[in-house]
C-alpha cells in the first residue's frame, strides 16, 4: 500500500495585479485587478514505502507548493492527498510527529542559540524519549561530523554546517516520512557532496522514505531511481530515471584533441560538429556508434586524446522543461 | 522558556538598558498621577489610592501580557507575510501556542516582581484594608483581562491573513490599551460602551479594581467572566478560520 498517494489535487492561488505609476497606485487603493494563478493542476502519484523520489521542476513549476500540501502547511483547493493515512492539512499531531520537512531556504533553529537548544526543544515538541534522543543525537552528528559545532550560535555556523544541523534537527524523531525541499541550495561543492552522502546512506538505512526536490542534477543523480518532473503544474514524466534517460538520449559527445590541425569537413563525416578549435573538437554521435566513430578516429585522423561522454541529466531535463524533448 | 533564558544570556547588556529604561518609564507613570491630583481630589470619584491602584494593575496586566506573548503576537504579520508560518505548522503541538509563547520575556519577570512590591508599597501607604473576596475576584479577573488582551492582540494579528502588511495594528492596540489605565467613567459614552465590548481596554485594570475595590456587581463579574471566555474562544476560531486562506510564500 502506498505511503503517500495523491489523487486529482489542484492549488490555485489569487493574487492582485498593480499596473506601475503614480496614479495606478491610486486607483489600486479602490480596485484592483484579481487574478489566479494554478499552481498545481490535478496531479497524480503515490509513493511506496523507502522510496527516495527525485520531483523536478523549474522555478514555480508547483513543486514546493505540492510538498507544503503534502506536509499540510497549506490546503489544497481540491482533490485528496493521503500521507501515511492521514490527511495532511488535518494537521493531527499523530501525523505530524511521523514526517519532517526540511527547507534550504528556512531553517527551523533558533538563530540566536547554538543548535542544540533547538535539538532539545523538538525532543521535547516531539515527545522523544531522553535514550533515544542521546542515541539518534549520537548518530546523526557522527555521520554528518559535527559534533564539535553543536555548542556554537546558529547564526556564527556556515551555510553547510547549518544545513547539517537543520537536518539533524528534523531527524531527531525519526520520521517515516521525509520532505527535503531543496536542501542543498547555496552550498559548495564539499557541502553538497556531504549532504548528499547523509542522505543516500540515511533513506539505506532507516528506510525512511524521501521526496527531495532540487535544482542540481548531481543530487538527483546520484540519490534517486524515481522521478517525478512537474512543469506548469502538470507532471510530465513520472517513472526510473534511467528509463527517462534511455527513452531521451539518443547520442553521445566525442571530445576530441589533434596533435596538427584537421579541416571541419573531414570532421564533420564523423558526426555533428557542436565545437571546433585549433587542435580541438567536439562531435556529438549516435550513442550505438559512438565506440566505432572513437575507433575511426583514432585510426584515420591525428588524435592525440579523445574522451566519450554521456549526456548529462541536466540537458535532458533542461530540454523537457524548455519544451523541446518529447516524452 | 529554556530557551528564553538562554536567549536573554546571549544579550545581557540589552536586557539591562532595557531595566533601566523601564524604571523611568514607571517614574513618568507615577508623575501623570500625581501632577492629576494637584489639580483634583477626585478623578471621575476615584481617589487618588484607587487611581494609583488602577494604574499599577494595568502596568501588571501589560508587564504578565509582555512576558508571556508580547514578543510574540506583534511578529504575527511578519511570520505570515514571509512564510515563517510553515515551520510551527509541520509540529506536533499547537501552532498558535507555539507562535504566542516563543519568547518567554524573562526581563518582564524581573520587573513584574519588582511592580508586585511597588503594589505592596501602594497598598501600604494608602491604608487599604480589602474583604479577602474582593480579592479572589479581582485577582481571578485580572487573569481574566490578560486573555481578554491576547484575544483582541490575536484577532488584530490575524488580519495579516487578509490583508499581508499591517504594521501600524501593534501601535494601534498599544494606544488603545493604554487607555486602559484610566477609570472608564472619564471616557465619551460611546467609547465607554466599546471599551466593554468591541475594544475591550476596561478588562485590564478598571474590572479587576472595581470587583477589588468593593464597586462592581455580581452580574457585572460575571459578565466579564463570561466575555472574557466567549472572547478568547472567538479569537482562537478566526485565527483557525484564518488559516486556511495561508498560502506561505514562494521560496
Amino acid at each position: 500500500m502506498p505511503i503517500i498517494q495523491i489523487e486529482n489535487l489542484s492549488k490555485t492561488y489569487e493574487y492582485y495585479r498593480k499596473p506601475a505609476g503614480f496614479w495606478n497606485s491610486v486607483k489600486s487603493l479602490f480596485h484592483r485587478e484579481k487574478l489566479f494563478a494554478e499552481a498545481v493542476k490535478s496531479i497524480n502519484f503515490s509513493i511506496e514505502e523507502g522510496e527516495l523520489v527525485g520531483f523536478l521542476g523549474p522555478n514555480g513549476a508547483g513543486k514546493t507548493t505540492t510538498l507544503k500540501i503534502l506536509s499540510g502547511i497549506i490546503y489544497p483547493t481540491s482533490g485528496s492527498a493521503k500521507v501515511l493515512g492521514y490527511t495532511p492539512w488535518k494537521r493531527q499531531a499523530r501525523f505530524q510527529k511521523q514526517f519532517a520537512l526540511v527547507m534550504g531556504q528556512k531553517n527551523q533553529l533558533w538563530w540566536d542559540l547554538p543548535a542544540m537548544e533547538s535539538f532539545i526543544l523538538n525532543k521535547e515538541i516531539y515527545e522523544v524519549p531522553e535514550a533515544m534522543f542521546k542515541e539518534t543525537l549520537e548518530e546523526l552528528t557522527e555521520l554528518l561530523d559535527i559534533k564539535n559545532i553543536l555548542d556554537v550560535q546558529v547564526r556564527k555556523l556556515s551555510l553547510g554546517q547549518r544545513m547539517k544541523c537543520e537536518l539533524v534537527a528534523a531527524l531527531l524523531h525519526s520520521p517515516r516520512v521525509l520532505f527535503l525541499d531543496e536542501p542543498t541550495i547555496g552550498l559548495d561543492v564539499v557541502s553538497q557532496n556531504n549532504v548528499r552522502e547523509f542522505i543516500k546512506k540515511y533513506n539505506r538505512f532507516k528506510k525512511t522514505t524521501i521526496i527531495l526536490t532540487s535544482h542540481y542534477m548531481e543530487d538527483v543523480e546520484a540519490l534517486c531511481e524515481r522521478v517525478i518532473i512537474i512543469n506548469h503544474g502538470l507532471i510530465v514524466y513520472d517513472g526510473k530515471l534511467q528509463k527517462l534517460l534511455d527513452q531521451y538520449i539518443d547520442h553521445k559527445i566525442l571530445e576530441v584533441t589533434f596533435t596538427e590541425n584537421v579541416d571541419a569537413k573531414t570532421l564533420a563525416r564523423f558526426g555533428k560538429l557542436k565545437e571546433r578549435a585549433a587542435k580541438r573538437a567536439v562531435i556529438e554521435v549516435r550513442k550505438d556508434k559512438a565506440k566505432d566513430i572513437a575507433v575511426q578516429l583514432l585510426t584515420k585522423l591525428p588524435v592525440d586524446d579523445i574522451l566519450i561522454n554521456e549526456v548529462g541529466v541536466d540537458e535532458v531535463i533542461r530540454k523537457i522543461f524548455a519544451g523541446t524533448a518529447r516524452l | 522558556m529554556a530557551n528564553s533564558f538562554s536567549y536573554e544570556a546571549q544579550y545581557r547588556g540589552d536586557t539591562w538598558i532595557k531595566m533601566f529604561f523601564n524604571i523611568i518609564w514607571l517614574a513618568s507613570m507615577f508623575l501623570t498621577v500625581e501632577v492629576v491630583f494637584r489639580h483634583t481630589s477626585a478623578l471621575a470619584g476615584w481617589d487618588k489610592g484607587e487611581i494609583y491602584l488602577m494604574t499599577l494593575f494595568w502596568i501588571l496586566a501589560d508587564e504578565l501580557a509582555m512576558m508571556i506573548f508580547g514578543a510574540n503576537l506583534p511578529q504575527l504579520p511578519d511570520t505570515i507575510t514571509d512564510g515563517k508560518l510553515d515551520i510551527y505548522l509541520t509540529k506536533p503541538m499547537s501552532a498558535l501556542f507555539a507562535i504566542s509563547t516563543k519568547i518567554f520575556l524573562v526581563r518582564s519577570l524581573y520587573r513584574f516582581i519588582m511592580e508586585i512590591i511597588i503594589l505592596a508599597a501602594v497598598i501600604w501607604k494608602f491604608d487599604f484594608a480589602f474583604n479577602l473576596l474582593y480579592v479572589f475576584f479581582s485577582i481571578l479577573l485580572g487573569l481574566a483581562g490578560i486573555f481578554v488582551l491576547y484575544s483582541f492582540t490575536l484577532m488584530l494579528n490575524t488580519l495579516a491573513f487578509w490583508l499581508h502588511r499591517i504594521d501600524n495594528v501593534n501601535v494601534a492596540i498599544s494606544v488603545l490599551t493604554s487607555l486602559g489605565k484610566y477609570p472608564v467613567e472619564v471616557l465619551p459614552r460611546t467609547m465607554r460602551i466599546l471599551a466593554f465590548t468591541a475594544i475591550p481596554i476596561a478588562f485590564t485594570a478598571y474590572i479587576p479594581v472595581a470587583a477589588l475595590t468593593g464597586r462592581s456587581s455580581w452580574h457585572g463579574i460575571l459578565y466579564a467572566l463570561v466575555f472574557a471566555g466567549l472572547f478568547f474562544w472567538g479569537a482562537v476560531k478566526f485565527w483557525n478560520f484564518a488559516l486556511k486562506r495561508y498560502s506561505s510564500a514562494s521560496s
